[in-house]
Parts: structure tokens; sequence; C-alpha cells
């Protein structure tokens, strides 16, 4: 019997789908969603992209009632569950939270299946980590400008550590070394805390790290230099951002969320509208906080227009510094 | 508060019913994880750390730390069992326990896999309590040289590691690199002997390969044997370790306790390359190798003292600097940041009910899971009783669950059965496994730091003999290897006679 219920189901389901396109879309997005959305998350749980996707699933559920469920698919650095939207129906159900780099970086040093800047449609840029330039607090260099003085003086000489090889973090000291002319010693690590600890143990001169740093700082055993967003972070308010340290660029990394491309209009506003309201949420903002990450608001608009620009600058950057002749994956 | 008191006070924590609870909860489902192959401690915590957001802090992080050092308990069950490890700290311990559980000493083979377990888990939250903050200096130190003159010396102990053929385990160490090397390069992240394929971006995971290699050949073994020629178990003989067992296993206990207390603390190292190391140092300090790899209980006690004393020290550069030195601490560090708490140099200083709760509930938790393993041994002897036919094909269906359960990909079940079938035909020609494993896992981080260590100096070998700590572990590298060389010099003036008479 149960066989031939879901018989049923099938046909019925089919059904809708073939009468779909007959509908005004304007009662599907109001009946939308009646049922929990599936976020899936590229990287294991635990990790900060998961837990800042858990508390906006959180938020979600508190401003509009709605449930989402994470779902962790992890594997080929993220892209796995980007690759796993890409075969799911653009229903508005099936939805992937991912760090801008899965769509930035990763495509252009591997070949996915997908076309990073448009197998997709951005919705929402919902939380950003902390990135910083820091070296020991028993270091000689009080800014960012003596460091990199030091740097162009004694050409080879400066080390420093990056949470790997085309990271935001990576990039970020290439564009400061390529401006002042210096020539340093990248040693990259696989993620911020071995990074971290050979900063921490000496075995470089400085590093760019991403929100790791924190706790080793609030105990006094780093200094922050530069930050490298926009503005000031609210976090360390006496710490200059790289524009103000000099050297006239933004380095940012924004937690996404994107679902299938051809998401009926009408879905994707609603979605949009409940992932802004939900981002404004006090308990969310705290939740951020604790786990050191920043709130950011990309609308799908504006996040469209971030992941295109980066992806310039850091195809520009991967093809100077020789890592690759051009990108793995076109991007569109 | 000193030290003594510290720990005082954090029992009045850890031995409020609530948190008390909270540690056999999480002893309980780490014995539970260990035991069951393929999920592992980081996946099992991963999973759990979501139900634990509404607890209190302290009951939250000490279930989790729970399940921890739960499965470096449970693990060991499965190897001596059925030549499946229920994780991969666990995979060395298949090598003496499932003999021993092929001569009928299944008991005594859980039996010190229990109490090692124990011992080395006190032992290390001692040291723990004691020196942490000191050594989380030290283990600082470690640079990119000094990793690369450690991981060495464990290479030099695969020579080791074998009995039979040294050319034939030389060959599997080789492939156990060259599978090493699949995935992105650790550097420039470039694809090397991907074919393209998205699963193997992060590489070939050990679970897999680990439960294929030793668990599904067996299998195969058992089911390609004779049906019911196949030679039974040895009558068991008894549930618990003797007097003799315990004489051959109290110095590999000490030393595998040393050792894993050490690699623990390194960031990158942990329980599976403590095992590895433990095993390796027993297989040189034996006075007759060849007991090893045959049965030998040292063989069990030695990597099980070693992942437990491993998981515990791991918890210091986690307390004491706010650095997780492996995955398994990375997403308790997660556990801590989610409940409001910093871990770090301050943690002390601001919860000092939190670290020393946390420390005083593993004491408890090391205590609980002695108790906890003793009875069931009677019970997990019986499973082989289990007829073969029966047994097997449930061993086989617990394997393919747990591959899948890593990461939720069938890709994962194929590499297990893949290796299987491999293994099984290795194991036919001679070919032994565990230099393979042992490459497998020591290779990438061998790799990355001999590079890291060339980008820094620009190319120049010269750091190795400039460093102290790096040059010190390769001059023991190479006395190490010189020394079977000078056995086999001295051996030779027999040979030449025996062979003239």
């Amino acid at each position: 019997m149960a066989h031939r219920g879901r018989g049923w189901a099938a046909i019925i389901a089919v059904g809708l789908c073939m009468a779909g396109p007959l509908r005004d879309a304007a009662p599907a997005a109001a009946a939308y969603p009646d049922r929990p959305i599936t976020l899936l998350v590229g990287f294991a749980p635990g990790g900060s992209m998961d837990l800042s996707a858990r508390a906006l699933a959180a938020a979600v559920k508190r401003a509009a009632g709605i449930a989402l469920l994470v779902e962790n698919k992890p594997g080929g650095t993220g892209t796995v569950a980007l690759s796993a939207l890409l075969g799911q129906r653009p229903d508005g159900y099936t939805l992937c939270a991912t760090p801008s780099s899965v769509l930035i970086r990763v495509p252009q040093l591997q070949q996915v299946p997908f076309r990073p800047l448009k197998s997709f449609r951005p919705l929402i840029g919902f939380s950003a980590p902390h990135l910083g330039i820091l070296v020991r607090s028993d270091a000689p260099w009080k800014t960012l400008g003596g460091l990199v003085q030091e740097a162009a003086a004694h050409p080879g000489t400066v080390k420093y550590a990056t949470t790997g090889v085309g990271s935001t973090t990576h990039a970020a000291v290439e564009e400061v070394a390529a401006r002042a002319k210096a020539r340093m010693i990248h040693v990259p690590y696989k993620g911020g805390n071995e990074a971290l600890m050979a900063l921490l143990g000496g075995h470089v001169d400085f590093a760019a790290l991403t929100s790791e740093f924190i706790p080793s700082l609030k105990a006094g055993e780093l200094r922050l230099l530069a930050t490298m967003g926009e503005k000031r972070s609210a976090k360390f308010p006496d710490v200059p951002t790289l524009r103000e340290a000099g050297y006239d660029f933004v380095n940012d990394a924004v937690f996404a969320v994107v679902a299938p491309r051809d998401l009926p209009g009408a879905i994707a506003v609603k979605l949009e509208q409940t992932f802004a309201a939900a981002v404004e949420n006090r308990e969310y903002r705290e939740q951020l906080d604790r786990i050191d990450l920043a709130p950011v608001s990309y609308d799908g608009r504006s996040l469209a227009e971030f992941l295109r620009t980066n992806w310039g600058k850091i195809n520009a950057r991967l093809v100077a510094g020789g890592l690759i002749n051009k990108a793995a994956t076109p991007p569109d | 508060m000193d030290r003594f008191g510290g720990i005082l006070f954090g029992f009045s924590t850890a031995l409020q019913p609530d948190n008390l609870l909270f540690v056999l909860a999480g002893c309980l489902l780490g014995t539970l994880i260990g035991v069951l192959p393929g999920i592992g401690p980081v996946a099992a915590i991963s999973i759990l750390l979501p139900l634990t957001f509404p607890l209190e802090p302290a009951g939250a992080i000490i279930m989790l730390a729970g399940v921890y050092y739960g499965v470096m308990y449970g693990g060991s069950t499965t190897s001596i069992l059925v030549n499946v490890p229920g994780e991969t700290a666990a995979v060395v311990t298949c090598l003496d326990g499932y003999q021993l559980a092929r001569q009928g000493r299944a008991g005594p083979a859980l039996g010190i896999a229990a109490f090692s377990s124990f011992i080395a888990g006190t032992l290390g939250l001692i040291g723990l309590q004691l020196v942490a903050a000191p050594l989380a200096r030290v283990a600082l130190r470690f640079g990119p040289p000094e990793y690369f003159a450690v991981i060495t010396l464990g290479f030099v102990f695969v020579t080791c590691l074998s009995r039979g053929s040294r050319i034939k385990a030389a060959i599997m160490a080789f492939v156990g690199l060259l599978l090493s090397g699949v995935g992105l390069d650790p550097i420039t992240s470039e694809q090397r002997m991907t074919l393209g394929v998205q699963q193997l971006f992060e590489g070939i995971g050990v679970a897999p390969l680990a439960m294929g290699l030793f668990g599904v050949a067996e299998v195969f073994r058992k089911l390609a044997g004779p049906a019911s020629g196949d030679a039974p178990q040895a009558p068991i003989k008894n549930l618990l370790p003797t007097r003799d067992d315990w004489m051959r296993a109290k110095g590999a206990i000490l030393r595998g306790t040393g050792l894993g207390f050490f690699l623990g603390m390194l960031p990158g190292g942990g329980p599976v390359i403590a095992s590895f190391a433990a095993y390796g140092v027993e297989t040189w300090a034996a006075k007759d190798p060849e007991r090893l790899g045959s049965g030998a209980i040292e063989g069990v006690a030695a990597p099980e003292a070693a992942n437990n004393a491993a998981a515990a020290a791991s918890f210091i550069p986690l307390l004491t600097l706010g650095i997780p030195p492996n995955p398994v601490l990375a997403v308790l560090f997660g556990a801590f940041l989610i409940h409001g708490i910093v871990p770090g140099p301050l943690l002390i200083r601001d919860h000092p009910d939190l670290f020393w709760g946390i420390v005083a509930s593993m004491y408890l938790g090391n205590v609980l899971l002695l108790i906890l393993n003793l009875p069931l041994i009677p019970l997990w002897v019986r499973v082989l009783r289990i007829p073969g036919d029966l047994l097997y094909p449930l061993v086989l269906l617990f394997c393919v669950v747990g591959a899948y359960g890593i990461n939720n990909s069938v890709f994962d079940v194929g590499v297990m059965l893949l290796f299987g079938g491999a293994g099984y035909l290795l194991n036919r020609k001679g070919y032994p496994g565990p230099p393979l494993i042992l490459a497998f896992v020591l290779g990438p981080l061998w790799e990355v730091n001999l590079r890291r260590s060339l980008l820094v100096s620009q190319g120049d070998v010269s750091f190795f003999f400039t460093r102290p700590i790096a040059l010190g572990i390769i001059a023991c590298a190479a006395l190490i290897a010189t020394v079977p060389l000078y056995r086999a010099y001295r051996r030779w003036p027999r040979l030449l006679r025996k062979n003239s008479r």
C-alpha cells in the first residue's frame, strides 16, 4: 500500500510541476514555503561556515518562523555542496550556504562542474570573518608601513604565513607587497590555526589571518597592524584599515547563501526579504560576535557584484603569481 | 589558585549530578562510536555539537570531551575482534590484537587495551594538570624543519614495522606515499592524480582506506576460504591479562604514554600518529622483534596507551594557547566559542571553574570508562563464537554503513571496497598493509613540512644542521636506521660459518 501511495504522490508531483509554469507566480510565492527548506553547507559541522549557517537558520526561524535545515555535505574544498545544488530543482526548497571563496578562488584553481558566476542565484551575504595582518607582540614593527619598509629594504628576508595559496589573506599581502615593490617569502599553511601557530612560534615574521587570531590578540601575544575592511572594525576601533595604512584597497570575504539559477523571481524576493530581516536580529548578532564573525548584509544584487569584482581581482593575482595561466573553470 | 587547589575545585564542578551525567553520556557515546567502524570522533562530535547548544558550557564541553577519549577506548574493540579498526587511531591495534584473538586470547588483548588506555589517560591528565603551559610553549618551538625530522624518524620505523620481506614492506610504503599524494597540492593547491574526480580533491580518506585494507580484506579472505574447513578459532583461554602479559606490557605502556603525550601536543599530531609511532618504537625496543605482528601483548598495549595519552595531551594547546592541534579539537574549539568562552591563555584566569572542571571530569571519565569496559569483555569475546558465515557478512555490512557515514558519500564506500579487494590480493602475495597505512598517514605531513622548510630557507638545505632540535632528531633517525645494519654485520660471520659447515 505504501508503495502505491508513493506512486500517486509522484504522479501528483509531476502534474504540479507541469502545471507550475501555467500558474501565476504570486500564489505560489504566497504559499511558499510550506515545508522546511534545506540549507546545504559544504564544510563539516563545527567550523565557522557551519556555525554561522546555523546561526542564520536560527535567526530566520525567529524572525519569520521558517525552518531551515542545515545539511552538511563536506568535500572538494566546499565544492561538493555547490555541485549538489546544481542538480536540485529551483523551487526554493534547497539552498546552499558557502564562503565566497568557493565561488571565486577554488574554481580558478580547480575545475568544478558549475559556472561560479552563472549557475547560481546569489541571495544574501550574511556574515564575514575578521581579516587582519598581525605580528607577535614582541616584534619591532608597530605599523604595517614599518613592516613593509623593512621588507622592501631587505628583499627576500621577511617571511609571512597565510591560510593558503590564493586565499583572501594571501591576496591581501601580495597586493601590499606589489604596491610597495617588496619581495617577501610566503609560507602557506592549511587553515588559520596552523598559520597562527607558526606566527606564535616565531617561524614567520608576520601573518595574514582570519578570525582565529582573536583569542591570542586578546591575551596580548599578538599585535594587529591592520584590518582589511571598508571601515574600521567595531571590534578593533584603534586599528587602521589597509586603506588608512596607506594601501588603497579593500579585501573582503563573505559567507553567502545561493540558490539554483532559475529560482522564480517571487520566491527569490521573498527569500531575500526574509534573510535581510533575519540578519538584523539582535540575538543573531550576539551569536556571530561569540564565534568571532562580523555581521554584513549584501543583498542578492550587491553579492553578485561582489563575486564578479572579486573574481577579476583574484584572477589577476593568481595569474600574476604564476599559479595559473587562466581560470580552471570559466566563470560564466 | 595553585594546581592542586584547582583540581579539587574542579572536582566540585565535575561531581555535580548533571555534569556527572554528561561525563557518563559522553563516555558511553564515545565508546559506542569507537566500536562502530567508520565514523570517528570528528564526525561524532560535530553531529553532537548542535545538540549541546542549550546546555551549560561546562556540561557541553565535558560531554564532548568524553566522546573524544571514549572513542580512544572503544576503537580497539573491533580491531582486536574482527580486524576492523573502529577508528583511525586503532588501525595499529589490529596488527597484534587480531592475532591474539585468533589465538583465543581476545580477552587479555581487550583487557590490556582497557588498562593501558586507563593508565595512559590518567598519566596524560597528570601531565596536563602539572606542566601544561610550559610544555605548550615548547611545542610551539617546533617549526617545519623539526616536524620534518620527527616524521623522518617515523619513516625509519617503517622498516622495523613489518616482518617478512623488507623489500615488499618498502614497496608498500612507497605505494602509501604515492596514494597520500592524491588530492590538491598542499602548497600550491594544484590537482595531483585526482583524474578530475571532485571527491578526490581532498585526497583519499584514511578511514575508508584502513577499513578496506584491514577489515574488508579480512572478510574477503574468510569468505574465499573453505566454507567449513576453515580452522575454528582457538578455544578462548582467559578473559583478563595474565601476570606474564603484565610483565611484557608495562614497559610498552610507559613508552607509549610518553611518546603519545608528546606527539599529542604537536599541531597536526594527535592520536593517530602517536599510535603508529608507539608501535614502531616497540618493534625497535623489543628484544625479539619477530614477536610483534604475531600476537604480542605489547603490540596492543603501546598504541592504545599512546592514543589515549595523545588525546589527553591534545587539550594542552587548546586550553593554554587557544589553538586546536587537530581536527577533533578544532570542533571542540567551536563548541567553546558557541558557548561564549574563548579558550586560550586567559581561560584559566577567567573561567577557572570550567578549566579545572574539564580536567577533573576527564579523570572521572577515565575511571568510568575502565569500569564500563572491563565487564564488557566477556560479552565481546562471545562475539567470536558467532559462526563466520553470519559474523563476516555482518562485519561487511557495518563497514559499508560506517564508510558511508563519514561524509554521507557512496564514493567512500567504493574506495573502501576497492582497497578491500586490493588488500586481499596483496595479503595473499605477502605484501604487508601496515607500511602502506603508515606512509599514507605520515606522507602529507612529511611533504608539506619539507617544502615549507625549503620555502623559508629559499632552497638551502643547511637548516637541518643549524637547528639543534631538528639535528638531534635526524641523528636519532640515522642511528636507528644503522642499528639493523650493524646487527646484520655482526651476524655475518656466524651466517658464513653456518653456511660453510
